[in-house]
């Protein structure tokens, strides 16, 4: 009988791991919710793609709920979520879409969103050191900012209109009642 | 030559990160290459900022260069890192309630191994 608990101990101990090895599969170790959440969206202070003498810095998200969209023209998921963007532009004309061109030419930039642009005003950050400091994985990201600058939410990859629909709108919805 | 070639491309994943940049100091250098071997490049899998290539890994080569040529201690760059990309950035992860079990995961199934071993032991004596 003792014998038995000897053998039995270590299969039960044995079927614990594969369940959280067997669970393990199914974590995306890339999605981890951003330590920048419910904090202040942090400081900064850089020029206009669109004016290099308009300064633009962090005040800019204070009275307004704001998307800070992370972006490049040399980003080929960028350019689909444009029109996802401009979809939610005509949606909720009250949210302002604030673009950050990581990494890229104001030239490029410009170019890019000639026909399209749904942003309120864009953020030259050519060297990368903003989007650094909002702990940026890559392009596209999209940070959700209350009306007192506090990050309420991130997108990491292209907002879809599923993901408009099933995250971002809900969260805006709540943004707002809280106001 | 052709095999030698073949043999050699073998070699070339090691990239030597800092040789692109110019230090006041050797002590400063050598802060920066422990720094940059001892965090991850996040969009990759197992990988540090010293091995690896992506852009992010190249931006946040440069965010740490910057800080240590401003004198910064490793422990301010870290907390830096950590506050803006989680505990996730840290090569070797910290000892907090999430990661008990990683961390005491070994030590309990050795214990197990070693304690059936000794009872087998005495059981056939």
């Amino acid at each position: 009988m003792k014998r038995k608990a000897t053998f039995i101990f270590p299969f039960i101990l044995f079927l614990i791991i594969i369940v959280i090895l067997y669970r393990g599969l199914h974590v995306n170790p890339h999605a981890i919710q951003s330590p920048l959440i419910d904090k202040n969206a942090p400081a900064f202070s850089a020029p206009s793609v669109f004016n290099s003498k308009k300064i633009i810095d962090e005040k800019i998200f204070r009275h307004h709920i704001s998307l800070l969209n992370i972006f490049a023209s040399w980003c080929i998921a960028c350019r689909a979520e444009q029109s996802a963007l401009m979809q939610f532009h005509d949606r909720e004309p009250d949210v302002q879409i604030i673009g950050l061109a990581f990494k890229d030419k104001p030239d490029a930039v410009k170019q890019f969103l000639k026909n399209n642009n749904p942003y309120t005003a864009v953020i030259d950050d050519r060297n990368g050191t903003i989007g650094i400091n909002y702990g940026v994985y890559g392009t596209p990201e999209t940070f959700i900012i209350d009306q007192s600058g506090i990050i309420r939410g991130k997108i990491v990859g292209p907002i879809s209109p599923e993901i408009l629909k099933n995250e971002l709108v809900p969260l805006i919805n709540k943004l707002l009642k809280i106001k | 030559m052709k095999y030698l070639f073949i043999i050699l491309l073998f070699f070339s994943t090691i990239i030597f990160a800092n040789d692109l940049y110019s230090f006041h100091s050797q002590k400063k250098q050598q802060q920066f290459h422990y720094l940059i071997s001892h965090f991850r490049c996040v969009v990759c899998q197992d990988e540090s900022l010293s091995e690896s290539n992506a852009s992010i890994a190249i931006e946040l080569r440069k965010e740490i260069y910057r800080r240590v040529e401003n004198n910064q201690s490793n422990s301010e760059i870290t907390k830096y890192l950590v506050d803006r990309y989680g505990n996730f950035i840290l090569l070797k992860p910290p000892f907090i309630p999430e990661t008990y079990l990683l961390w005491l995961l070994p030590i309990l199934l050795i214990s197990t191994g070693v304690f059936i071993v000794i009872k087998m032991f005495t059981h056939q004596k």
